[in-house]
Order: structure tokens, then sequence, then C-alpha cells
């Protein structure tokens, strides 16, 4: 090896590092966030949520399509996930699926926005469409889905209750939410 | 401060006439240059798509984040056009500013909202269960400082090319004469004495 080669090896060295990093970490999450294989039939359990204060339960949803989005108000992907389907507000409002938006438990700890104010910031024309409910995370339903504390989350979940899918940020992902709905949400 | 600045842009100014003094190495920085600010304009959209890259996170890039991916670009595109050149005359190159704020300006966009932090967390917390306490919070950290932790990188990435540049004066006395830059004999093997000053 010549001394100049050597000389310079570290920033060879830095630049292949901080390349595998990227790629090596993009390619993860790229994979966590595609579309789960789909298991054997998983039903949603049951678990409560807050909507203005009040209790409500997954299974009074049962019959009709379910999208389960958990998220924090100061996520950029939640508020852009949102700007997302409010682009495709039509073909929601066209199909039977409801959307259940919640703020993650505790917010993972920062107070930040409330849903209401986080909504109305990030896609108003969604605030009072019938298709949405939006509310609190408890703990138990943190718990049963999102035990990883993912930030950004949803589970699409079929009218029989079957979990369909398990998917991260609407905003790259509306493809997967898009077919769920052509597939039967209709 | 703004002398200060301005002595550091004349430093950098001179540096990059020497180093890209040759049509190839215009052309060689103007290829990395389009290569890295493209790979930026791809990857500080990512925030908003969980860290998806690609035509999706394209798609959200808005002009702030294309402004900072062409800054980037340029910065980093010139510091290895510096780096190179002080390999080719023998000066010691030190990437390490460049190479910290190019890994600080992937950060937000890899680890804000994707679920690489809480994977990564959970797996630690196995083995270090009090480690699980800082995934949301480190995320949480990372969303609502985003524009410190660009503004930090590109800070960096201008110490590196300024730290280049200096390394290439020290090996080369300018010929303009508005200029005195004082060389010391051993500059290429240490990390060399340079005085800028008006004259």
């Amino acid at each position: 090896m010549s001394k100049r080669l050597a000389k310079f090896l570290p920033v060879w060295l830095a630049v292949v590092v901080v390349a595998f990093a990227t790629v090596t970490a993009t390619a993860w999450a790229a994979a966590q966030m595609a579309p789960t294989a789909k298991p054997a039939k998983t039903i949603a359990a049951d678990a409560p949520f807050l909507v203005h204060g009040d209790k409500t339960y997954l299974r009074s949803y049962k019959g009709q399509p379910i999208m389960l989005w958990q998220v924090a108000t100061w996520c950029p992907s939640c508020r852009a996930g949102l700007q997302t389907l409010a682009q495709h507000k039509s073909l929601i409002d066209a199909s039977h699926l409801k959307i259940i938006v919640l703020r993650d438990y505790q917010n993972g700890g920062y107070s930040g926005p409330d849903m209401a104010t986080f909504v109305a910031q990030s896609a108003p024309t969604l605030l009072h469409d019938p298709h949405f409910v939006y509310g609190e995370d408890t703990e138990a339903l943190f718990k049963l889905y999102n035990p990883h504390h993912y930030v950004d989350v949803y589970h699409l979940i079929g009218p029989d209750g079957d979990i369909a899918l398990i998917s991260s940020a609407p905003s790259a992902t509306f493809d997967k939410i898009e077919r769920f709905i052509k597939a039967g949400a209709k | 401060m703004i002398e200060a600045v301005y002595e550091r842009a004349v430093v950098v100014h001179l540096a990059l006439r020497i180093a890209l003094g040759s049509r190839r190495a215009l052309i060689g920085t103007g290829a990395v240059f389009v290569v890295v600010a493209a790979f930026y304009a791809v990857l500080l959209p990512a925030t908003d798509t969980g860290g998806a890259l690609g035509l999706v996170s394209l798609r959200f890039l808005t002009p702030s984040e294309f402004v900072m991916a062409v800054v980037m670009g340029l910065l980093l595109a010139l510091t290895l056009a510096l780096g190179l050149y002080g390999l080719r005359h023998g000066a010691r190159a030190k990437p390490a500013g460049s190479v910290l704020g190019a890994v600080v300006a992937v950060l937000p966009a890899l680890l804000c909202c994707s679920p690489i932090l809480p994977l990564t967390i959970a797996a630690i917390a196995a083995i270090l269960p009090a480690a699980g306490a800082f995934g949301v919070p480190t995320q949480r950290f990372i969303a609502t400082h985003e524009a410190w932790i660009y503004g930090a990188a590109i800070v960096l990435m201008a110490w590196g090319l300024y730290s280049n540049a200096r390394r290439i004066l020290s090996c080369n006395v300018p010929t303009q004469a508005t200029w005195n830059v004082r060389e010391s004999r051993r500059c290429c093997e240490d990390d060399g004495v340079l005085q800028v000053r008006k004259p």
C-alpha cells in the first residue's frame, strides 16, 4: 500500500462506514415498513380508547373495516400522513373504512398539541369527516397495539376483526391502504 | 466576528482556486456535488415518510430542504476536492468535521419517526432494561430540534471545508500580493501554521 493511500485511509474508511451505515439503516427501515407477511389469521384484540374523554372499545367497530392509527402530535411523518389522507379524502369517503386516529399513550411523554389542534393544523378538512374518529390511546391499547413504542404505526383490520396489515407512515404507504380499501372496504 | 468569518471565507476561496485549478477537478467536483445534493434531496424529506427513501420522499421535498440539500452537497463536494488535492500533494486529510456533519444530517430523517430507533432500543433493552426509557424521548428530541440539528450539520461541514482549505494553503503560498500567507516548513507533516491577515 502506497504511503499516500495509507494517509488517506481514514477518509476512505469514514466514507465507506457512513455509506454502509446509511444504506443498512435505510434498508432495515424499509423492511420494517414493508407490509408484514400476513400471519395465520390474527384477530384484533379488543381494547379501550378515549374519544372526547369517554371510553370506547374497538369491538364497537366490528363489522366494518378499520384503520387503527397511533400517532404522536410532535411527529412530522404523522402530520404528513394526515395530509396524505386528506388528499385521498374522496376515496376514503366513498368507502366504508373507519379511520381511528389515536394519540400515543401520554403522547410519548411530551405534552405537545392535543388531537383536535393537531388535525386542525395539519388537515382541517378531515376534522369533521365522519370516516375519522380522533381520540387518545389508553395504556392497555398502547401495550397491545404498539409494544415497540413506534411513533407512527397503523393496523388495517378487516370487518371480521382480522388484522390484514401492520405498517407505518401512511404518507409513504398509502398505496397499501388504497389496496385494502379496494379489496373490500368499499 | 464578521471579520473572522470573512478571513475564513478568503482562506477557503484561495484554497479552492488552487484545488479546482484544472478542468478535471472542476468536472469531478461538479459530479460529486450533483450526486451528494441529490442524495440529501431524497434523504431530508424522509422525516415526513417515516424514513422511507426514494421517489416517495422526494414528493415531500420543500424549498427549504432543497436549499439545505444544495448547501450540504456543495460543502461536501468542495471538501472532497480539497481533500483529494491535499492527498496528491502529501497533505494529511482530516475529514472528521465533514464526516460528522454528514452523519448528523442523516439522523433526523432516519431516526425521527421510523422504526429504526424503537427496534434498536428494544434490542438493547433486552440486555439493559434501563435503555428502554430512551427511545421515544430521543425521537421526540430529534423531531422537535430538527432545524438545530441540520444547522449543526452544516456548521460541521463548513468547519471541515475550512480545515481542509487551511491545510491546502499551508502547503501552497498564493501568488496574489493582496494576502500574506506564512508557510510552515513542516506543514504537510504537522497541522501547519497559517496566518492570513489583511495587507
